[in-house]
């Protein structure tokens, strides 16, 4: 029996998936900045243990996607706190259409304007457009317009976990207090790892950035077209 | 029971959100289609609450879970980001700093009058 034949089977990478991120969420359970989260952590030993032992990502994926396909169950489920929250979200409908809708603008137009900055071709920066909506959503808008979707999936994450990371000390800086504010600026930048953060914040607040995956993702098929003609793609 | 009854509730929403998608056809996800027909159902009380409750929260929990296999998969790319990763951090780092601003300081401003324009209203 070899390793291969270990690995070669869905229990390998789902139960290496819940095993690293058990020892990492018990690990740095007392850190008290998102900089030290399990999540990164438990990302980059996977991906280094897959290195080392030469283990293909086939093998990791068997067991892997079946965790990766409970995230459909799980976004419809976030139906429940934003029903608990209907009142706080029908008495702030504008702020949360205005926060939602400049926060799209703004991602947009960052990540292609700073990709352009920075020299990169046009395909990465239409695969980084697209970063703040869901990768359903992103994977196709890039390749709609001509980028890669595989990038724009690794782009999706690592919006997740920069947003995730920063999240709490940006709203420190400003002195943003509202949970209102807070929900919807974590959702529309970070969408399911900005809506992790905001549920560890408040229900309220966890509630506000479900809502913004989904209306983040509609804004950002609608507004895509005009931020790739306002830099002449 | 009420645990199972909640599992199937869930799954049928999404199954009806993927349904829709694929019959027009459009580039949204099924899943988020799906949490709007689960909040149409609630509201409509169609569906109690403590039927999806417990299951919710337990996906909700375990959300981390399940997104990790996405960043994992991050490393089938790693090739193309040679040379150009530091600035792939520095955009991402930026672009998510200046969305976090811009959508916090609109809805937080917004919020704040429209909570003060309630107030005057509930005053008068």
């Amino acid at each position: 029996m070899s390793w291969a034949d270990v690995t070669n089977n869905p229990l390998f990478g789902f139960t290496l998936t819940v095993l690293t991120m058990f020892l990492f969420s018990t690990l740095l359970h007392r850190a008290k900045t998102p900089l030290l989260n399990p999540f990164l952590f438990s990302a980059a030993a996977i991906i280094i243990f897959l290195l080392v032992t030469k283990t293909p990502y086939a093998h990791y994926e068997k067991g892997a996607s079946i965790l990766a396909f409970f995230m459909g169950p799980t976004i419809v489920a976030l139906a429940v706190p934003l029903y608990k929250q209907i009142d706080k979200l029908k008495a702030n409908a504008l702020p949360v259409l205005a926060g939602i809708a400049v926060g799209v603008l703004v991602s947009l137009v960052s990540g292609i304007g700073l990709s352009l900055l920075f020299g990169l071709s046009r395909e990465m920066a239409v695969s980084m457009a697209p970063k703040g909506a869901t990768s359903a959503i992103s994977m196709n808008l890039a390749q709609t317009f001509g980028g890669d979707p595989a990038l724009t999936v690794a782009f999706v994450n690592l919006t997740g976990i920069t947003g995730y990371m920063l999240g709490t000390k940006v709203f420190s800086l400003l002195r943003v207090k509202s949970p209102v504010a807070k929900g919807i600026a974590l959702g529309t930048t970070a969408h399911a790892m900005g809506t992790k953060l905001a549920f560890d914040l408040g229900e309220e607040e966890g509630a506000m950035s479900s809502l913004a995956i989904g209306l983040a993702g509609v804004f950002t098929s609608l507004l895509m077209p005009l931020a790739m003609g306002l830099f002449g793609l | 029971m009420a645990r199972l009854k909640g599992f199937l509730i869930i799954l049928l929403c999404n199954l009806a959100g993927n349904l829709v998608i694929t019959l027009i056809g459009l580039p949204f996800p099924g899943s988020v289609l799906g949490m709007l027909l689960l909040l149409g159902l609630l509201l409509g009380r169609a569906v109690k609450l403590e039927t999806v409750e417990s299951t919710a929260n337990l996906l909700i929990s375990l959300m981390m879970l399940f997104i990790l296999p996405g960043a994992v998969n991050m490393m089938n790319v790693f090739d193309k980001f040679t040379g150009i990763i530091v600035q792939l951090l520095v955009i991402a780092t930026a672009a998510s700093v200046l969305t976090l601003i811009s959508s916090a300081l609109v809805a937080d401003k917004l919020a704040l009058l429209v909570n003060r324009d309630k107030k005057t209203e509930d005053a008068v």
